[in-house]
């Protein structure tokens, strides 16, 4: 099934001539927002920047708020090592995005929405501007939309390199103007996001859908895939595979399927494979299926989709240490447990990457790790170990012959 | 001509500046915009542009530098006319990223986050550029080059520090008409 790809190779992709009319958005308007979040719901769609949140149920809360202006924010600032998949919805289906983003408008109540797209993609911006001139020319955009009586504006903004801002709270830190610092939690952006208003931020993937929920009904996608995490999911998928690429399979595709049917199978000897970026763990089964309770079960977690396919020829020392020295970089330095947390876990595989290693760091990793989870402010500092942790208890003997 | 002695504000990115100010009700929220073209224009940000956007937003210097440190793509030290940033996360590294890089601080003659003598390119590191399909990657300014080999990515290096340094108002070409691209920092 392709709903989000389903433009993709079409000449022109990105105009509204190949996109055609915003008929789901006609649909939309022409029914009660709580109607549409009773769709949204009804597909039983988990959001698709990695936390997994039902997305009807982040919409009704926000629609519950009696707090006005109310604000939708699209976060296009997937940083995650491995990820391209908002960067080629921004820049091949712009449209797509656009309907999702107004639909999700009026559904809560808002009447302005942001997109917040990281400064690493100067083509998608230019591309997300020209379609956004193209939206309001065609009436969908600006002053009574299609009809008198709603109104809905987009604007699109830009981080300037920070991998946290990923983190929906440190986004909005972010667009305001201030370092992108997770805040704590709660208050959720449904009751305090933007400019302290009712805010629901979603994925850029998550958004892309609903214009296909509205138009063929929220049963309808979910019945596609897996029951327990329905729909499509885009899949990165790099490393070392034949085929390196963005793929949009259904859910409940394992990965060795993505891997052997897609990508034309693993260039040399396989390995291990984060299945969803680097802060998911290693799998080194390829039978699991790709949906959320699947991954779970085997230790893992779906994340964003980004598949980083290992061979033989890689040392899981130095593939742990790359990930963590991402982490180390990437730390807003708010809260203790990360900031220290990941700096001492890089030295600690910094000395196992020159053989100098012993066999209590591996336990030190551990307790790091178990700190980390329970004690960091948010999603970065929570899984920053969890590649080092997986690698240590599935490839425990390469670790062990870097003991100086 | 574009690069001013004395760091000086120019006037262009001044009026630049002032004109997506005028744009925001809250002044705060324009500082990451605002900080995005004054490292364009001025390959880094200046004292002189944290403290103008200080003044204009209303809020600290130290406040204003806190945001331009927390954010990689600000730099508080001159950078070369042309960036080359090259990719270091998991994937591109496992496909021969580091090669790359060691290709060209060799052709360059810099360490990470040097510049060439004549300030016509620097050298960064940089996470994950969402390229990972066509890793290992780097990107030269907005420009995105996969696939590389160190040959490769010599040729390129060659090619920016001998080549047209593109202008900060976003047109490729100094003096050849044609449409401006409309750059939304």
């Amino acid at each position: 099934m392709r709903i989000l790809t389903q433009n993709f190779d079409k000449p022109n992709s990105q105009s509204i001539s190949v996109y055609g009319e915003y008929l789901a958005l006609r649909k939309a308007l022409s029914m009660r927002p709580a109607g549409i979040i009773a769709e949204v719901r009804a597909s039983k769609m988990l959001g698709r920047g990695g936390a997994a949140f039902p997305t009807g149920i982040k919409w009704e809360f926000a629609r519950r708020s009696t707090d006005f202006p109310k604000y939708i924010v699209a976060n296009a600032d997937e940083g995650e090592p491995g990820t391209f998949k908002d960067k080629a919805i921004l820049e091949k289906d712009p449209h797509r995005l656009l309907e999702g983003i107004i639909i999700a408008g009026y559904a809560i109540g808002a009447s302005e929405g942001f997109i917040y797209t990281r400064a690493e993609y100067p083509k998608a911006k230019k591309v997300l501007a020209w379609a956004i001139s193209e939206a309001e020319d065609h009436g969908y955009l600006g002053d009574n939309v299609i009809a008198p009586g709603f109104s809905f504006r987009i604007h699109s903004c830009t981080g300037a390199g920070a991998y946290v801002c990923g983190d929906e709270t440190a986004l909005l830190d972010s667009m305001e103007g201030f370092r992108g610092c997770p805040r704590l939690k709660p208050p959720y952006p449904t009751d305090m996001g933007l400019r302290n208003k009712p805010t629901v931020i979603n994925n850029i993937e998550t958004l892309a859908n609903i214009p296909t929920i509205i138009k063929k009904g929220g049963e309808w996608y979910s019945k596609i895939g897996s029951p327990n995490s329905p729909g499509t999911k885009l899949m990165s998928v790099s490393g070392f595979v034949k085929r390196p690429g963005l793929y949009e399979v259904d859910t409940g595709t394992t990965l060795g399927e993505l891997i052997r049917d897609y990508c034309g199978g693993v260039v040399g000897k396989f390995k291990a494979a984060l299945p969803g970026g680097v802060s998911t763990k290693f799998v080194t089964q390829l039978d699991v299926p790709i949906d959320v309770p699947s991954l779970v079960d085997v230790g893992s977690l779906p994340g964003t989709g980004a598949v980083v396919v290992l061979n033989d020829t890689v040392s899981m020392v130095d593939a742990a240490k790359n990930c963590v020295k991402f982490f180390a970089d990437e730390s807003c330095g708010k809260c203790t447990p990360c900031r220290e947390g990941t700096h001492r876990a890089y030295e600690i595989l910094d000395r196992f990457s020159h053989m100098e290693g012993s066999l209590d760091d591996l336990g030190l990793l551990r307790e790091l790790h178990a700190v980390m989870y329970d004690t960091a402010n948010c999603g970065l500092g929570q899984s920053a170990l969890n590649p080092v942790i997986s690698a240590i208890d599935k490839f425990e003997d390469e670790f062990k012959r870097c003991v100086g | 001509m574009f690069h001013q002695e004395g760091n000086g504000l120019d006037a262009r990115c001044v009026k630049e500046l002032r004109g997506l100010l005028e744009g925001f009700e809250n002044k705060r929220e324009a500082l990451i915009p605002c900080l995005n073209i004054a490292q364009r224009w001025q390959h880094y940000v200046s004292r002189e542009a944290a403290a103008f956007l200080a003044k204009e937003t209303d809020t600290s210097l130290a406040e204003v530098y806190g945001v331009a440190t927390f954010y990689h793509m600000l730099s508080e030290r001159p950078l070369g006319k042309n960036v080359i940033r090259v990719c270091d996360c998991l994937t591109c590294h496992v496909k021969g990223g580091p090669a790359i890089l060691g290709a060209l601080k060799e052709e360059l003659g810099v360490e990470i986050g040097g510049t060439t003598k004549d300030g016509k390119v620097s050298l960064l590191e940089s996470p994950c550029m969402g390229l990972c399909d066509i890793a290992p990657a780097i990107m030269v300014n907005d420009q995105a080059f996969g696939n590389l080999t160190p040959k490769r990515a010599k040729d390129i290096a060659k090619a920016v520090k001998i080549g047209v340094s593109r202008s900060p108002a976003g047109r490729k070409r100094p003096g050849k008409s044609g449409l401006r691209s409309k750059v939304i920092a």
